[in-house]
């Protein structure tokens, strides 16, 4: 154990190390904050699509040569769902199969683009680190954490002042209505946070693994809360737990980041289940005597 | 039956559009060298350079001097390894060591002059514009999918490429000063270690 410390502190010494932590907990915290609200909508695979979408955004940045990817992939995700979220309404392809046919779309193009116009000479490497996110949270430059807290600072102000609205579109949408919200902006809303979330989280576990960042912690929240406000607050602490915990163990024992925070969410979200299920019988025992 | 004149059309024009494109042109511009030809050549190379392996039965690479030197410091490795270098990467996770190089050569100023030791992959790479052989320590992440290839120059750089030099993909410990070069003609600025020194040759 006591090794394990000394290691850890030998890490530290490392600025990129606590740049990994503070951008893994931020993103932690942004995505589970919106996780609850996508679950309950029952929008979970619009994370899983949107982040396909950057993987394509990306491949067209790297064949670009753009200095900073971000500035190119954030905008075409967000195009991409507010046109999902309209997609989901009333055009000709519907909702699921809308996010299917984008989400499989750019997956290709993107791979198509990074074979094709291949920019390095690690091919394999680019698009691994892309869709596993591997170390790219280690590899974080300083501007690119400044972007990144400030884009979740955002994030978390926005949620924050706008939290009876998506509160009440999340639940009933024809209610909302009713009472004057206009449900409209407040989806916008939602689909561009979304969207800064997914690029956010990118970063951290890669496009293939960025729905777990945004389900599980509101999964596990939701067997052990039943309020809204109280599943939010818990799907945070959760998520920036899993994050701390995934990155340290990660760093200390050399596997790959974004598989090792998903595997503490997946662990926290047994014990959630273990734990409720418990709960539930000890009520059932106690109604019947 | 509008509808039906109408998706003609569009079929037609996609059919013509497609049908005038240059064919050279589009050719010359995608690289031939996408993964699929790579695997192939490389599929290829490996049975034909191991078929002649077995015939030839060439022998070792390294010479008996080189592998008295390497020996040699190896048992010197020994006997300093307690000696401290400023950045041992040889304790590091796999994820810390590929950072740590990674940030070598983003932001190269804040390690100039500092000592390392890093354990990795050695290969050699033919420049040749330059006629002249670039040595690596390749590194990669966890997820092996993510390699970094940290150039070194052994003592003075007078070593005899290949007879004094491991095979390619062999791990290797090494010890060196990082530095910073410019090659000639080239305005990109280049890190390696310099003065490095072969620890262990597994």
């Amino acid at each position: 154990m006591s090794e394990i410390i000394e290691k850890l502190i030998f890490y530290f010494q490392y600025p990129f190390v606590w740049y990994a932590l503070i951008v893994g907990v931020m993103i932690a915290l942004c995505s589970s904050l919106l996780g609850v609200t996508l679950v309950l909508k029952r929008f979970s695979f619009i994370g899983d699509g949107l982040s396909h979408v950057a993987f394509g955004a990306m491949a067209v940045a790297a064949v670009l040569n753009f200095s900073n990817e971000m500035y190119f992939v954030l905008p075409i995700t967000v195009i991409c769902a507010i046109l999902l979220l309209r997609a989901g309404q009333n055009t000709i392809i519907k909702g699921d199969a809308a996010i299917a046919m984008i989400s499989v779309g750019s997956m290709a193009i993107g791979y198509l683009l990074m074979n094709v116009f291949s920019t390095g000479p690690n091919l394999s490497g680019d698009v691994c680190s892309t869709l596993f996110g591997s170390t790219s949270i280690l590899t974080l430059t300083l501007d690119e954490v400044i972007l990144s807290v400030i884009l979740s600072v955002l994030v978390v102000i926005l949620f924050i002042l706008f939290y009876n609205k998506i509160f009440a579109v999340t639940f009933d949408e024809n209610f909302a209505r009713a009472t004057g919200t206009n449900v409209d902006l407040y989806n916008l809303l939602i689909a561009v946070i979304t969207a800064v979330v997914i690029v956010l989280a990118m970063n951290l576990v890669g496009s293939l693994l960025v729905s777990a960042l945004i389900i599980f912690p509101a999964l596990s929240a939701m067997r052990l809360f039943k309020s809204f406000f109280s599943v939010t607050i818990c799907s945070v602490v959760l998520s920036m737990l899993c994050a701390l915990t995934g990155l340290l163990t990660s760093i200390v024992a050399g596997t790959p980041v974004g598989s090792t925070i998903v595997a503490a969410n997946i662990v926290v979200f047994a014990i959630a289940y273990t734990v409720s299920r418990i709960l539930k019988k000890g009520e059932k025992s106690e109604k019947s005597n | 039956m509008k509808n039906l004149i109408k998706i003609s059309i569009i079929f037609l024009l996609i059919f013509i559009i497609t049908g005038c494109g240059n064919i050279d042109g589009g050719r010359n511009s995608i690289k031939n060298d996408n993964s699929v030809d790579k695997v192939i050549d490389k599929q290829i190379a490996n049975a034909t350079s191991s078929a002649s392996d077995v015939l030839e039965q060439e022998p070792i690479m390294l010479t008996e001097k080189s592998l008295d030197e390497l020996l040699k410091t190896e048992k010197k490795t020994d006997e300093t390894k307690s000696d401290s270098v400023d950045y041992d990467l040889t304790e590091m996770s796999s994820d810390m060591v590929y950072a740590v190089v990674y940030h070598m050569m983003i932001d190269p100023a804040t390690y100039i002059g500092k000592s390392f030791r890093i354990e990795g992959l050695y290969y050699a790479f033919y420049n040749e514009p330059a006629d002249l052989y670039h040595h690596y320590c390749i590194v990669q992440d966890a997820a092996a999918c993510c390699a970094q290839g940290l150039e070194f120059v052994w003592d003075d750089g007078t070593h005899v490429y290949p007879d004094e030099y491991p095979e390619d993909n062999t791990k290797v410990i090494i010890e060196g000063t990082f530095e910073t070069y410019h090659m000639e003609g080239d305005s990109n600025l280049y890190g390696r270690l310099k003065d490095a020194t072969f620890l262990h040759v597994f």
